[in-house]
């Protein structure tokens, strides 16, 4: 599904988060929002999954104008940096959660479920895993199963705070790969926030390189190696 | 406080009497001034707790389609469960110990309005020694139970408690 962002400015008391940014992402594209710390990029992405408000501009999934809607009615996964598993819960009660607090009527049924939860697994390459604790996982496996309880309900947009920024680096490749290939299996909209320059050309069709909560370029990562659209940029990317 | 809110004299009282409604001097009264001296102990426990903890796991319920009482329901409560019991278990000593509160508003009815230290001082003040220090010994027993329980919960649930300090 396409996103478009018009206009949005966003600001914590006084100081300003977002000034006036405007992006739009095609269906199936990967987009990093690339920066330093305190470009606003992780205030972009959780506009866009309702979890802040603008205070102007708006957001569009596809046709729809999805500005004010709550996270629970936009249709996305959004998997955080710190994981954030329910650590009272098995795996596999994490990954139904998105389906277990549906309402009874469209709630699938428990062998649905599980089912679904089985696939998930083994979509994110942890088949068997279902009956441990998050905190029996190392933490590539931990952002595996945030994967896969984010997919639960077949978002077609998949939000990504940082979701590699606490795994080491062998882990970080791997993980990487499997995003990827779950991204383009499934026909996904991603949009992930990394300050790691490296990881976002390595990933993305298109990098939008933020700085002080505006867009300073937003490109195919060989176009911004070309053609760096400002001074900023090219201090960046040295 | 609660003597001049609900008492027959304080704000809410010509009203209540009209209603035939007794708090003051009754046991809703008891309960209230309880829970006014006990609450701040679990509160003392969550808060910490709960700005540790942050919100993260909230916003995932949410990005995952829950309503906010679904979050709360099944992701905060358990989350901070063992706090809330060792909350809890803290207020239910303070409120066997509770003395001074529950003394201004209970107005000392026997057989009707009366704690266990009220019940220890009623006796002494009767000269009735034997029944009292009786009445005392077995406040220090539940004491006790209520600090074996208070180990055990600390011993069991150490990892959690560990976040809070």
């Amino acid at each position: 599904m396409s996103i478009r962002v018009e206009r949005v400015s966003k600001s914590f008391s006084a100081y300003p988060a977002l000034g006036d940014v405007s992006l739009t992402v095609r269906d199936g594209e990967f987009v990093a929002l690339l920066g330093p710390s305190g470009s606003g990029k992780t205030t972009l992405l959780r506009i866009l999954a309702g979890l802040e408000v603008p205070e102007a501009g708006k957001v569009w999934f596809g046709e729809r104008d999805v500005t004010r809607d709550k996270p629970a009615s936009r249709g996305i996964g959004f998997v955080f940096q710190h994981y954030a598993l329910f650590g009272h819960m098995t795996v596999a009660r994490n990954i139904a959660f998105g389906l277990d607090v549906m309402r009874r009527g469209s709630r699938p049924p428990k062998r649905d479920i599980a089912a679904r939860v089985h696939q998930l697994l083994e979509l994110v390459q942890l088949p068997g895993l279902g009956n441990r604790y998050p905190s029996q996982l190392s933490g590539g496996q931990r952002q595996r199963v945030a994967l896969a309880r984010a997919l639960a309900r077949n978002p077609r947009i998949l939000l990504l705070d940082e979701p590699f920024g606490a795994l080491d680096a062998k882990v970080r490749r791997e993980l990487r790969v499997a995003l990827r290939q779950i991204h383009d299996e499934l026909g996904l909209t991603s949009i992930f926030v990394t300050h790691d320059q490296e990881e976002a050309f390595a990933l993305a069709d298109r990098v939008a390189l933020l700085n002080q909560g505006r867009v300073e370029q937003f490109d195919a990562p060989a176009e911004i190696a070309a053609n760096p659209a400002s001074a900023f940029v090219t201090s960046f990317l040295e | 406080m609660f003597v001049l809110l609900f008492g027959a004299q304080g704000w809410f009282g010509p009203w209540l009497e009209r209603h035939d409604i007794r708090i003051i001097f009754a046991l809703p009264g008891l309960v209230l001034a309880t829970l006014f001296v006990t609450f701040p102990f679990v509160a003392r426990q969550l808060i910490p707790l709960m700005s540790a903890q942050g919100s993260a796991d909230e916003e995932a319920a949410l990005t995952l389609g829950a309503s906010g009482w679904q979050a709360f329901w099944r992701v905060t409560l358990p989350n901070i469960r063992f706090g809330l019991l060792y909350g809890v278990l803290l207020c239910n000593a303070r409120a066997m110990g509770e003395f001074g509160a529950v003394s201004v508003v209970s107005g000392h009815i026997r057989g009707e309005t009366n704690t266990m230290p009220l019940q220890v001082e009623a006796l002494y003040n009767d000269y009735d020694f034997v029944a009292a220090f009786a009445v005392a010994s077995l406040l220090a027993l539940l004491a006790l139970v209520t600090l074996a329980l208070k180990s055990a919960l600390e011993w069991r649930y150490r990892e959690e408690l560990a976040a809070i300090h």
